[in-house]
């Protein structure tokens, strides 16, 4: 679903993205694990888009997105690691206009609105300007307008900033019934209790390097540890550093 | 008041700050600014010395014209003045984060509001620069003051004048968020507007009478109640008024004159200056925390209920209807847009108002004079769709801000995305400057070969200007900035008025050159050369930028 060949990027002398190459398969939870700096922002942004990378290929469920540049969005789904939308509208308002960016119908729009809102709690702030929203209602927001179109792939950056723990249960239990379904998930985060409880694979990348690929079970053998993910992740990140 | 000044200071060593470290990284726009603002203040100094000189040397009533001048000149400078404060101080007293911190501090809310007050009659004096110093030079020099007499006098009279503007303007804007508790914003503002135009409509209507043409006054009463009525305001309680009395005074060597108006000046300033503080002692700080609550909070709506602007626009194709749902939501909800463009209007209105009374005099014009007036309109018309275009269109890619991220990840092509921002664009501007157009071709008497010409001409100019804007607002686009006054008037917004202003003037030309030949016989077909290139020009004015700005915009990161 989402292939990445030989990708590189890199800002200036700096090596960002140095040469990953990843296959993530239909219906996968991919946790994407790193340290501050080490490509996992750069990588995604190549991914939905936002930035080009200097060389390597991404393919999003076959299609090249250097030739094919809009036809794969609608398919995805994206979740930023920073929360800014437009702060004019009011929620309501602001579902309409990305709905109507998917090419969705209004009554399709405002069934899924009615979905989202009582799942995530957002029913009270609808019509209310979003400057006013705190962080975590924004995140809900991005949630909810990453879910409207139902893509076959979602792209999530640091999912759980500024969540309650009562949303971060809701929107853990969201991604796994979604990949459960058959979505595809790309998932970026510091969260590694997350990571470990829905992710099928995980990719641990330093300094712009993919430096592990795998289940669980086979980073563990990878480090020759029986400990938890983040005694994995501290002690990969640890003996590369 | 120990407080105070230690702000001020604060602030002005920021400033000097910032400006340092903005001349040694933006030293190209800083000097291309500069070399802008310095060129229409010496242009317009020497456009009001040869009108000074011109109207001063007609005898008698020459000098009572340049005295009106002048007064004329103040009394537009200090509305102006007002309503610059009133946009200014939305940002400045309820929109600054500065505030937020500084009401954390143990301060009362009259200081930090006296703090704000010097802020905003900074921020919003820079008409002084562009219209007052070259006029009050130009009459200054007529009248033979010395430039050190001069220099007194402005350091006398600037300040108290700026402060009362700032007073009244501010006290309009607490007691408007103050009404908007009961009273939607945007009406209370287009209350204020219509306030505006109809105290204009009075000094209009009461302030002008048409000048008696020689053979058509019935007797020289009517002459001699002109020239009373020239010699004499309309409003003599406007600061305008005394600040005009005031230099007329020094012209006149007479101190007791200077001393009564400064000091009717100065006292009024404190009135304003206290009245505003005392106003804010009890406004302020309930209309910050209204402002801040109401930013979001909206009562008396059905939850999911769906946009009115979204149902007006179901016959579009869906993505577009979604950026065309945003762009207008946003332009109605941001008053530093919607505001400016109203202003624009009233002026426009003002204009067209003033172009009205030429029918009067229109028949007795010789031809020559006819198409000069006709010609300097067409510039003019030219002249509102640049200025329009760099202040509205030139923003609107950058406006997309940092949620820019939210189209790029759309399946939405760029292509798309410009043929939207170009087309909203097209039916507000160009419209506007056909009215201008078609209403000086009506008052001018102007045949229908011109006319057809002229609004081609238009159209084309319309399409070329909004690409232009466009397309180099795309390619310097500003997405961190969310000031669109600041976006439009940064590196990019200067080199596309320049480029526009150059535009419009070779536009300007081949009009002439249309005029001119049309009487000509057998010149038909060098109007039809002048036609086909003006064409091939516009041609390249639509193409280039849209490309650049496509190319800027793909290739772009975020």
């Amino acid at each position: 679903m989402i292939r990445l060949e030989n990708i590189k990027k890199s800002f200036g002398a700096l090596s960002a993205v140095d040469d990953i190459s990843l296959h993530i398969r239909k219906g996968e939870l991919f946790s994407f694990l790193g340290p501050n700096g080490a490509g996992k922002t750069t990588t995604i942004k190549m991914i939905v888009g936002l930035m080009f990378p200097d060389a390597g290929k991404i393919f999003i469920d076959g299609q090249d997105i250097a030739l094919e540049p809009i036809s794969p969005k609608q398919i995805i789904g994206y979740v930023p690691d920073s929360a800014f939308l437009y702060d004019k509208l009011t929620g309501m308002e602001y579902f309409q206009v990305i709905g109507n960016f998917f090419k969705m119908s209004a009554l399709e729009i405002e069934e899924k609105v009615r979905h989202y809102q009582e799942i995530l709690g957002f029913e009270n702030w609808l019509n209310q300007r979003i400057e006013g929203y705190s962080q975590g209602m924004r995140q809900r927001m991005i949630f909810a307008s990453a879910f409207i179109h139902e893509p076959r792939i979602l792209i999530i950056d640091e999912p759980m900033v500024g969540l309650d723990p009562g949303s971060a249960r809701t929107i853990k239990r969201l991604l796994k019934e979604k990949a459960e379904a058959g979505t595809t998930i790309f998932l970026s985060t510091h969260n590694l209790n997350v990571a470990e409880e829905l992710s099928t694979r995980i990719g641990i990348i330093q300094k712009g390097k993919l430096r592990a690929v795998g289940t669980m079970n086979t980073l563990r053998g990878q480090v020759k540890s029986d400990g938890n993910l983040e005694d994995l992740f501290l002690e990969m990140i640890e003996s590369d550093s | 008041m120990k407080w105070l000044l230690n702000i001020l200071k604060l602030r002005v060593t920021s400033y000097l700050g910032q400006a340092g470290s903005l001349i040694k990284i933006k030293r190209l726009e800083i000097s291309v600014s500069a070399t802008i603002i310095i060129g229409m203040v010496v242009g317009s100094y020497f456009l009001f010395l040869k009108g000074a000189q011109f109207l001063y040397h007609q005898g008698e009533i020459g000098g009572l014209f340049l005295d009106r001048m002048f007064y004329v000149g103040w009394s537009i400078i200090f509305s102006l003045l007002i309503l610059s404060n009133v946009i200014t101080a939305f940002t400045t007293l309820y929109r600054s984060k500065e505030v937020s911190f500084l009401l954390t501090m143990p301060v009362s809310y009259s200081d930090i509001f006296r703090i704000k007050f010097l802020e905003n009659m900074i921020y919003s004096s820079w008409a002084l620069l562009i219209l007052g110093f070259p006029l009050t030079l130009a009459y200054s020099s007529v009248k033979a003051l010395s430039a050190a007499e001069m220099a007194w006098m402005l350091a006398l009279g600037l300040p108290p004048f700026l402060m009362i503007a700032t007073g009244i303007g501010l006290g309009f804007l607490m007691v408007a968020i103050w009404l908007s508790q009961w009273f939607h914003l945007r009406t209370i503002f287009v209350a204020i507007v219509i306030l505006f135009i109809a105290i204009f409509w009075i000094y209009f209507r009461g302030g002008h009478q048409n000048l008696p043409i020689l053979g058509d006054a019935a007797n020289f009463r009517a002459i001699d109640r002109y020239l009373l009525n020239l010699a004499r305001p309309p409003f003599p309680l406007m600061p305008s008024h005394w600040l005009s009395e005031m230099v007329r005074a020094l012209s006149e060597k007479n101190p007791g004159h200077l001393i009564f108006y400064w000091v009717l000046m100065a006292t009024s300033a404190n009135v304003a200056w206290i009245t505003a503080g005392s106003l804010s002692g009890k406004m302020y700080f309930s209309t910050f925390q209204f402002m801040e609550w109401n930013s979001g909070y909206r009562k008396n709506q059905k939850s999911n209920q769906r946009s009115s602007v979204a149902n007006r626009f179901h016959w579009m194709p869906s993505p577009t209807r979604g950026i065309v749902i945003k762009d207008i939501l946003q332009f109605a909800r941001t008053p530093q847009q919607w505001v400016q463009l109203l202003l624009f209007g009233f002026f426009i209105g003002i204009y067209l108002m003033n172009l009205t009374r030429i029918d009067i005099q229109v028949n007795s014009m010789i031809p020559f004079w006819k198409n000069v007036i006709y010609v300097f309109n067409f510039g003019f018309s030219g002249y509102i769709i640049a200025a329009l275009t760099v202040r509205f269109v030139f923003p609107l890619i950058s406006m997309e801000g940092q949620a820019v991220w939210i189209i790029r990840t759309s399946p939405f092509s760029i292509i798309r995305l410009f043929r939207e921002k170009f087309w909203m664009s097209f039916v507000v501007f160009f419209p506007l400057a056909e009215v201008v157009a078609m209403v000086s071709n009506y008052f001018l008497q102007q045949g229908l070969a011109v006319s057809i010409i002229s609004t081609l001409f238009l159209l084309a100019m319309s399409i070329s200007l909004i690409s232009l804007s466009l397309g180099l607002g795309s390619v310097y686009a500003q997405f961190r900035e969310t000031n669109p006054m600041k976006i439009s008037s940064g590196a990019g917004g200067i080199i596309t008025i320049i480029i526009s202003l150059f535009f419009v003037a070779i536009m300007v030309l081949a009009m002439v050159g249309v005029i001119y030949l049309k009487d000509i016989p057998d010149m038909k077909v060098a109007i039809m050369w002048i036609i086909s290139g003006i064409l091939a020009l516009n041609g390249l004015m639509i193409y280039y930028p849209l490309k650049w700005g496509h190319r800027a915009l793909t290739r772009m990161e975020f």
